[in-house]
């Protein structure tokens, strides 16, 4: 619905549904109170007219008063031609109508015999016009007539007239009332959401190339602020995961070109003249090398890269870690002693988690170890308890400490801490990234530990993932 | 023993169909989803070699259409794509096995063989080659009449030479099968098991049985001097 879209148009007609309700109030009360002012009015005028006629009935003592009576009523109303007075004696003959006029039957029936009072005022329509009128008894001092049936009428057409006009008045009022609000709202609102349509100025100008812009917190109003906030939130990790992301890319490239670069060159030369099959073989087998080297590049920068995206859940099973150990150690054992390393373990553990990627892990972690161990040297692989629901898994070799700079970067992809060497033990410096990758993705720590004495790296584990 | 492979890359597919028949199979190529769907509908095979994306039919479908007519000769995909998903979907369409571009020959050869001997195996007490000979119930190795003494990872991988004798077994396949390390290892570490193996049951020895195969892996097998 576009109510639900536009926040403008909604606070617009909400400017006007409320402006309505307040003036339709307000007028309401108004037309009350104007009624009530005029009922009164008319009460009053009516009541005088009462009390006129009752003073000219009380003074009638004689026949000849009764008589003269008529005359003096009329004498008194005149110059009121919108008031209409019927006087009757106890038998209901007439004593003085104002000519032209009758009176409803179901306003004469009325009479209580109180003397009137203004809520016993009756108000009556004939046809166009409108009728307030008062009806009672009142006694006399005329032997043989003892009382008068007095009935007064007021038409109030001209109040009628001016109740008309004002409700006109009210109802024009209400209308231009309620278009001006949700015009004024609708204009209010949109001046009001000018600092989102600013927020949105610049997310427009955020491109690839300018991901470090930022909203400024201090130019946005204090209820956008929690908006803008998360807005840069986002933006800074955007830009976080972009940069590594365009590293990643660039690392990429760099290492793809030496493997390349020599399929390439040791390809051209070979053709280049005749050779025999030996030959041939030769640099067939030697491509072939550099392609398992590139497989295994991409198969590793695949894994990380589901890794980044989340997109790598660790299984969830019961690791032994101490049998685990064992293997590795079985596994790497006639390498290490090949080079003239020993490998020792200790310890006991079992973690959940995935078996396979933890093997991964630490078998990283223990050939670099090896690599790095001098002939003589010991690598020793250590499960520590650290408490109920933490293990840790050490891999510590004897060697040189490696430098502080060097340590804050030695898990970043194709990081290599021997930049002359050229290729690290894994062969493509990815290593250390993907143990590291793993560990996260079992909510794990890895760390380094380096001085002149030895190397560890450490990961803890949940216990119960 | 005939083979189908159905594969849209020209170099892949003539690849393939080249080492396969130099291995010994007979084979078919097809390039399009809907030629491969309709040479397995209506001649037979042992085997299909069965690339994902394809164009016509995908892979997903012709497997689909086999299995729906019937046919039950092992399937396996071949994809560029490893999401366990993709891996998933395949194996509950009934395809037999799976494997991921880039591949090493040797693996595809060696999962085409297993693949082709499934159910047909009886696994006997007794492996020789030439005069070296393995007792799988006393697990014990002798070459000439005498005696070998290995360790248990040693024999082990004896074992897995001469059940695949002739097959040329990569380093990652050996350090899957013999020590249950799963991971691609650059580390010479399964060289170095070599080297000993070989200092026991060939260098004292000839023929020499053992081979090594450059970029591919090991191969154990009588070659003619």
């Amino acid at each position: 619905m576009i109510l639900q879209r536009s926040i403008t148009l909604r606070l617009a007609l909400l400017f006007a549904l409320a402006t309505m309700l307040l003036l339709a109030g307000i007028g309401y009360f108004l037309n009350r109170s104007v009624e009530s002012h005029l009922a009164d009015m008319d009460w009053g005028e009516i009541h005088g007219k009462w009390e006129l006629t009752q003073n000219l009935i009380e003074e009638i003592h004689t026949p000849a008063d009764l008589a003269a009576f008529p005359q003096l009523l009329e004498g008194a109303l005149v110059g009121h031609p919108e008031l209409f007075v019927m006087v009757k004696d106890q038998t209901g003959k007439p004593l003085y109508a104002t000519p032209g006029f009758s009176f409803p039957q179901q306003f004469v029936a009325r009479n209580l015999n109180v003397p009137p009072s203004f809520s016993a005022m009756a108000t009556w329509h004939d046809g166009e016009h409108m009728f307030r009128g008062a009806v009672a008894t009142i006694a006399s001092n005329l032997a043989g007539h003892p009382r008068f049936t007095v009935e007064i009428a007021l038409e109030n057409d001209e109040h009628q007239h001016f109740l008309d006009h004002f409700h006109r008045l009210l109802l024009t009022a209400l209308l231009f009332g309620m278009t001006a609000a949700g015009a004024l709202g609708w204009f209010i609102a949109r001046r009001g959401l000018l600092p989102v349509r600013d927020m949105a100025a610049v997310a427009r100008n955020i491109s690839v190339t300018h991901l470090s812009e930022r909203l400024r917190l201090d130019s946005v109003p204090m209820e956008l602020r929690d908006l803008a906030m998360a807005f840069n939130g986002m933006l800074s990790r955007l830009e976080d995961s972009f940069h590594r992301l365009t590293d990643f890319s660039s690392d990429i490239a760099h290492e793809l070109r030496t493997p390349i670069n020599n399929l390439m060159v040791q390809s051209q030369v070979a053709l280049s003249q005749a050779r025999n099959t030996e030959q041939y073989q030769d640099v067939i087998a030697s491509n072939l090398e550099e392609f398992d080297r590139l497989a295994r590049m991409i198969a590793d920068m695949l894994f990380l890269a589901k890794a980044d995206n989340g997109l790598m859940v660790a299984g969830r099973e019961q690791v032994d870690l101490e049998t685990e150990i064992e293997h590795l150690a079985e596994f790497f054992g006639p390498f290490a002693e090949d080079r003239g390393v020993t490998i020792s373990t200790s310890g006991r553990g079992t973690v959940t988690g995935d078996r396979i990627m933890l093997q991964r892990a630490i078998a990283n972690l223990l050939s670099n170890a090896i690599a790095h161990t001098a002939p003589g040297g010991q690598v020793q692989i250590r499960l520590i308890n650290e408490s109920a629901a933490l293990l840790r898994v050490e891999v510590e070799n004897p060697g040189k400490a490696i430098p502080v700079e060097q340590l804050g970067r030695i898990f970043d992809r194709f990081y290599r801490l021997d930049p002359a060497r050229g290729t690290a033990p894994d062969g493509v410096g990815l290593g250390l990234a993907i143990t590291k990758s793993i560990v996260v993705a079992h909510k794990g720590y890895i760390a380094v530990f380096s001085d002149n004495n030895a190397t560890v790296f450490t990961i803890t584990l949940l216990v119960t993932l | 023993m005939k083979i189908l492979i159905v594969e849209d890359e020209p170099k892949t597919g003539t690849y393939l169909k080249q080492g396969l028949t130099e291995a010994g199979f007979i084979t078919d190529l097809a390039v399009t989803g809907t030629d491969g769907q309709y040479l397995a509908l209506t001649e037979t095979f042992d085997l299909i070699i069965l690339d994902v994306m394809l164009p016509g039919i995908n892979g997903w479908d012709v497997l689909r259409a086999l299995r729906a007519a019937g046919k039950s000769m092992p399937v396996l995909f071949l994809t560029a794509r490893d999401q366990v998903d993709d891996r998933v979907k395949g194996l509950e369409l009934g395809a037999d096995d799976y494997l991921v571009k880039p591949f090493a020959f040797s693996e595809l050869l060696a999962r085409v063989r297993t693949l082709l001997r499934r159910g047909k195996v009886v696994e006997p007490d007794t492996l020789t080659i030439a005069d070296l000979e393995i007792n799988l119930v006393r697990r014990r190795a002798s070459r000439s009449g005498q005696r070998i003494d290995l360790t248990a990872k040693e024999f082990m991988l004896l074992t897995l030479f001469l059940q695949r004798q002739g097959e040329v077994l990569s380093r990652t396949l050996i350090a899957s099968q013999v020590w249950d390390m799963n991971f691609d290892s650059d580390t010479n570490v399964v060289e170095v098991a070599i080297r000993r193996l070989r200092a026991k049951i060939d260098d004292p020895f000839e023929p020499k049985l053992i081979h090594t195969v450059r970029g591919m892996g090991y191969v154990m097998e009588l070659r003619n001097q």
